[in-house]
């Protein structure tokens, strides 16, 4: 029997050999990320106050929306080959099948959300580079993989993935939504007071406790 | 390998229904290592419900399943079971952008397969693969994707291997190779498990007949 | 015959309570006559979230019993929980704007009230979209416990979000706090004893309704 972290990494090298071949899930994210951000940006005119107070919304609608239309196409491969089924009749823990879903797509959201902010940082000429950021989109990303990896394996089976994985997703990460757009403010406005640790605390709660349940009710949710 | 137990498989009681449809119900049947027992029934009589059942890829929901003396859980028997059987169902299961190769490649590793080199080109020239090893899965045909999942199920010499509707996209080469490897499993006291419509096959490779006319409700 | 009854003293009580909404209890000095709005808006807001707590409730007993009477209480607990949140939702944002000068604030309440129709809706659309069968009441179950544990983090997370954004109320009651003297205490509360009374009656009914639709379709 082969350790888990062993098989996590054969899971995860699998997914990105498969993902380089392909490139969906990595250009949906950061080309319908980069077209929301332009409909965004054709709307504010360019106004520096409107960039300043609606920047962090703009930003993070795009990376969610984004990130749920990837991680629909993400499972839905799986689902058409049954290749998560194949996985099943093997000796592999279930909870892996959802950290290496959830690694990769954390990889991928993090390649993403740099391209992104580099092109909203010329187009609405914000200055959102700080290690706060960079600290809170770590946190984010874990929670948003790991919630979305969960509810794209159940949305994959249903007719309307799309809609079914975006109203499953969004309302169970707003404190995280919450956390990441108030850091975005903070950074952009240059706050020096701000609850920062606060939502630090709030986000990496989420995370813990979501990634504990998650990976012991995945089990229940891919059997059949 | 064998776990301590008399029967290869037990499954008791076992009911399941699909969106409302009850499509097996009370079902009981036990057989012994070194069998090799097929499995016919008319159309949606229940026969790739009781495989998938049987290898632990649907849940009945009621009745207990027992393989090789365990059930199937997420405890490290249950993960050893699932080391020493093969699957091959109606669906491939394998990864259309990946070579057969690297399909392969990537199942042994998950089976902790040493010298998977050698193990791919052994089972590549009993199934004739040999020359769409580099080739993406896409890119074959119903019959040779068949071949190449029933390689994979082969890789770890499974203790039991479920097959659904073996010989099914093959052609008469294919199915004479299936037909030797399920004779050649049995005769080294190795168990196999499949459904058919073929009753040649069925002759030909099993010497134990589930016949689920004879189950009510199966 | 016991449901029929139970809806008629019901139908009593409700007219009862809107006599004394519209006609007994006095007007509030500082909002005037918008006051009246909230004897049904905290009401149906105390169902929509005790809704939230029951659905988990139910849910759990039905993955822990496996038995279909809990998915369907879970199932019609949803359907009225649904329309309680948008009476709350619409007769809050009614009451806002004359009172606070705009249609909505980032007040935790709100935005977790908000958040909580969502994953109403949410459970409901699952429901509909993923294939009927044990599969998707085993994950309804799944799903409204999930939402259930978020909620209180965020209503936390929304307290936080709160203080950093003041209220922008500017309307010319929006400083002033609302005064209930007794009548209106007996108001709201015979109101909430309605509304209890009202959603108790609905998830009955709707009960009913799903268990003939769910024997229909088995």
């Amino acid at each position: 029997m082969l350790n888990w972290l062993k098989v996590l990494s054969i899971l995860i090298k699998k997914d990105i050999k498969i993902e380089f071949q392909t490139k969906e899930t990595l250009i949906t994210l950061c080309l319908f990320g980069l077209l929301i951000i332009t409909v965004f940006s054709l709307s504010t005119e360019n106004n520096s106050l409107i960039n300043q107070n609606f920047g962090a919304g703009i930003l993070w609608s795009s990376v969610i929306f984004a990130g749920s239309i990837a991680m629909v196409k993400f499972f839905y491969h799986e689902e058409q080959n049954k290749t998560l089924q194949s996985l099943l009749v093997m000796p592999v823990p279930s909870e892996l099948i959802l950290f290496s879903k959830s690694i990769v797509f954390f990889l991928f959201l993090s390649i993403s959300e740099i391209i992104i902010f580099l092109i909203s940082s010329v187009l609405f000429n914000l200055n959102i580079f700080s290690l706060k950021l960079i600290l809170g989109c770590i946190v984010f990303n874990v929670g948003y993989s790991v919630v979305g990896s969960f509810f794209g394996v159940i949305s994959s089976k249903s007719s309307s993935k799309e809609i079914l994985l975006t109203m499953l997703l969004i309302p169970i990460i707003t404190p995280i939504l919450m956390f990441i757009i108030a850091t975005t403010n903070d950074v952009i406005r240059s706050e020096l007071n701000s609850n920062f640790q606060t939502w630090l605390g709030v986000g990496i709660s989420f995370d813990i406790i979501f990634l504990t349940l998650m990976s012991y009710l995945f089990g229940k949710i891919i059997d059949d | 390998m064998k776990v301590n137990a008399k029967k290869v498989l037990s499954l008791n009681n076992i009911s399941k229904s699909y969106q409302n449809n009850l499509v097996i119900n009370n079902f009981s049947i036990d057989f012994n290592y070194g069998n090799s027992v097929g499995m016919i029934g008319k159309n949606g009589s229940g026969k790739s419900t009781i495989l998938k059942i049987s290898c632990g890829l649907l849940k009945p929901d009621s009745g207990n399943v027992l393989l090789m003396g365990k059930s199937f859980d997420s405890t490290e028997d249950g993960l050893l079971i699932k080391s020493r059987m093969g699957v091959v169902l109606h669906e491939e299961m394998l990864y259309p952008q990946l070579t057969v190769f690297e399909n392969l490649n990537f199942y042994s590793k998950i089976l902790g397969i040493k010298n998977v080199n050698t193990k791919i080109e052994e089972l590549s020239t009993l199934l004739k693969l040999s020359d769409y090893l580099k080739i993406s899965v896409s890119k074959l045909s119903n019959g040779n994707k068949k071949r190449v999942s029933f390689a994979k199920s082969l890789l770890n010499d499974p203790d039991i291997l479920f097959a659904d509707e073996p010989e099914s996209n093959l052609d008469d080469k294919g199915k004479e190779i299936v037909s030797k490897i399920f004779n050649d499993r049995r005769k080294r006291g190795l168990t196999n498990f499949f459904s058919t419509h073929s009753k040649i096959f069925l002759e030909k490779c099993s010497n134990q007949l589930i016949n689920l006319k004879d189950f009510e409700n199966a | 015959m016991v449901r029929q009854i139970y809806l008629i003293a019901t139908g009593i009580v409700f007219t009862i309570s809107i006599w004394m909404i519209f006609l007994w209890a006095p007007t509030e000095i500082n909002q005037g006559q918008v006051q009246r709005i909230l004897y049904l808006h905290v009401p149906f807001a105390w169902a929509s979230m005790v809704a939230i707590i029951a659905i988990a409730f139910t849910s759990f007993l039905f993955l822990l019993t496996k038995n279909d009477r809990w998915d369907n209480l879970s199932q019609s607990l949803a359907e009225v929980g649904l329309v309680s949140a948008v009476v709350m939702l619409f007769s809050g944002i009614v009451w806002a704007k004359p009172v606070w000068g705009v249609w909505w604030t980032g007040e935790a309440k709100l935005t977790t009230a908000l958040v909580l129709f969502f994953i109403y809706c949410a459970y409901l659309l699952f429901r509909n979209y993923f294939p009927p069968g044990n599969a998707r009441n085993r994950i309804a179950a799944i799903i409204a416990l999930i939402g259930a544990i978020d909620s209180p983090i965020i209503y936390y997370a929304a307290q936080i979000w709160e203080q950093n954004h003041p209220k922008a109320v500017v309307g010319p009651l929006a400083s002033e706090e609302s005064s209930l003297n007794g009548e209106m205490v007996i108001t709201l509360l015979f109101c909430v004893l309605t509304v209890t009374l009202l959603f108790v009656g609905l998830v009955w009914t709707q009960y009913q309704t799903n268990k003939l639709l769910r024997s229909k379709n088995a």
